[in-house]
């Protein structure tokens, strides 16, 4: 299946054909890759996402061909190009990465289970981003570098300039929090951001 | 390709109460392995994050197959150049593909060298004589059209057109756009719209219109107040017509 499915197939051969000159085989790596490339710079740039991206696919194309390594080494390869783009670009807005969603926005579950499920029902892909976009920056890095990507911890280390282990650590970290936050609404009153709060940060 | 439109919804008969994420069982939710049950809700919400591409996630692609074509010469020249044209995206179209274009383009073109050939005769100035006759200042009369030679800019609008003539190399963002009203500069070579009186080069645009109207009359003349845009009579040797003797070379094909 194209798109972001399955998090991680092999991009080997096909990154191998792109660089030989075949146009499908770039094409399947935009449509494997774009969404989760996308996502991830939801994360970072918030609705500047789909502009930064396009940034990363230009600079892909373009040096594609001094690209070696397998599909994983590809993966983390568009990762940090699509990274360092976001990083322009905040710098060049003067911002900080990473969305902020204001706390009068968020919307608490700390209601009873049926408030949790209400506001459940209303999660999509852009709300689960987001919902991991809230942790603290490091966390949310990690886990959308890990899971969207579909990057392993070393990769995923090398990407944020730190140890295997620290990104591990950060990573746990941030599903602990998510999952306090999803599996355990009373304990943590106005933090759960809702659908309606979210609609601001895509 | 499935593309799925629609948001994939949690399932919500699954929320149960799980205990501490331990380290082991967070891993397997970052793999991506998440069905050992306890942390429906987190894995479910994970999931989401990898859910099949949307239509709106992919509109890129086109732009990105265009920098992919631009950036290998020899797919450009002979892969199907139509998306990229579809795209719009003119910086990043390579010359091979702009010339697909042509039916737009030239339509602009073409309206603009009317337009210029009509404010010519509407001044009255000596421009209508070098357009009906096809003849400019400084250029001995030359009686027919070369065929196959397009007309190509001299001097200040040379680069424009030259490198909008010959094949895409590197096409990316360095790619100078489609030649800015410089008429049948930029038509390549063979099309039967760049083929106009050899004798029309200083000026490209009323050179265009003697095609329709040729008149043998072959005289020097000079207009009064010289148009500012014109390369002046010195500026345009004698010779150089259908040669690039003295121009910008010809496009390579």
């Amino acid at each position: 299946m194209d798109g972001a499915g399955d998090p991680a197939p092999d991009l080997t051969a096909t990154v191998t054909a792109a660089q030989g000159g075949d146009e499908e085989a770039f094409r399947r790596l935009y449509r494997l890759l774009q969404p989760v490339l996308v996502r991830y710079l939801r994360a970072l740039v918030g609705s500047e996402a789909d502009d930064v991206a396009s940034e990363a696919w230009l600079q892909i194309a373009r040096d594609l061909a001094t690209f070696g390594g397998d599909g994983d080494d590809f993966r983390g390869w568009t990762a940090t190009i699509a990274r360092h783009r976001a990083m322009d670009h905040l710098r060049h807005q003067r911002r900080r990465p990473f969305v902020t969603i204001p706390a009068e926005e968020l919307h608490g579950l700390a209601g009873d289970d049926d408030t949790a499920a209400k506001a459940l029902e209303e999660v999509g892909t852009d709300e689960a981003i987001a919902l991991i976009a809230s942790l603290p920056p490091d966390q949310a890095e990690a886990i959308l570098l890990r899971v969207v990507m579909g990057l392993d911890a070393a990769t995923t280390g090398r990407i944020l300039g730190k140890r295997a282990g620290a990104v591990r650590t950060a990573a746990y970290r941030g599903l602990r929090q998510l999952a306090r936050l999803l599996e355990h609404p009373r304990d943590e009153p106005v933090t759960l951001p809702g659908p309606v709060a979210l609609k601001e940060v895509r | 390709m499935s593309v799925r439109d629609e948001t994939p919804e949690l399932d919500l008969a699954r929320l149960d109460g799980p205990g501490r994420l331990d380290d082991a069982t967070a891993e397997r939710l970052l793999a991506g392995d998440g069905g050992d049950g306890g942390h429906d809700i987190l894995a479910a919400v994970l999931a989401l994050t990898t859910a099949p591409a949307r239509p709106a996630e992919l509109t890129g692609e086109h732009a990105a197959l265009t920098a992919f074509r631009a950036a290998r010469p020899s797919t450009a020249a002979r892969g199907d150049i139509r998306p990229a044209v579809a795209t719009g995206d003119r910086r990043a179209v390579p010359a091979e593909a702009r010339r697909v274009r042509r039916g737009g383009v030239s339509r602009l073109l073409t309206a603009k060298v009317g337009a210029v050939a009509a404010l010519a005769v509407l001044g009255g100035s000596g421009l209508t004589l070098a357009a009906s006759t096809g003849h400019l200042p400084g250029q001995r009369p030359v009686p027919a059209p070369v065929s196959g030679t397009s007309v190509r800019p001299v001097g200040s609008t040379g680069p424009a057109g030259s490198t909008s003539g010959r094949p895409a190399r590197s096409g990316l963002p360095g790619a100078p756009g489609v030649p800015r009203g410089t008429g049948p500069a930029g038509t390549p070579a063979g099309d039967p719209r760049g083929q106009a009186p050899a004798g029309g080069q200083p000026a490209r645009q009323p050179s265009r219109a003697p095609s329709a109207a040729p008149s043998p009359k072959p005289t020097n003349w000079f207009p009064t107040v010289w148009p500012s845009w014109l390369p002046k009579p010195s500026d345009s040797p004698p010779t150089g017509r259908t040669s690039p003797t003295g121009g910008v070379p010809p496009p390579r094909h």
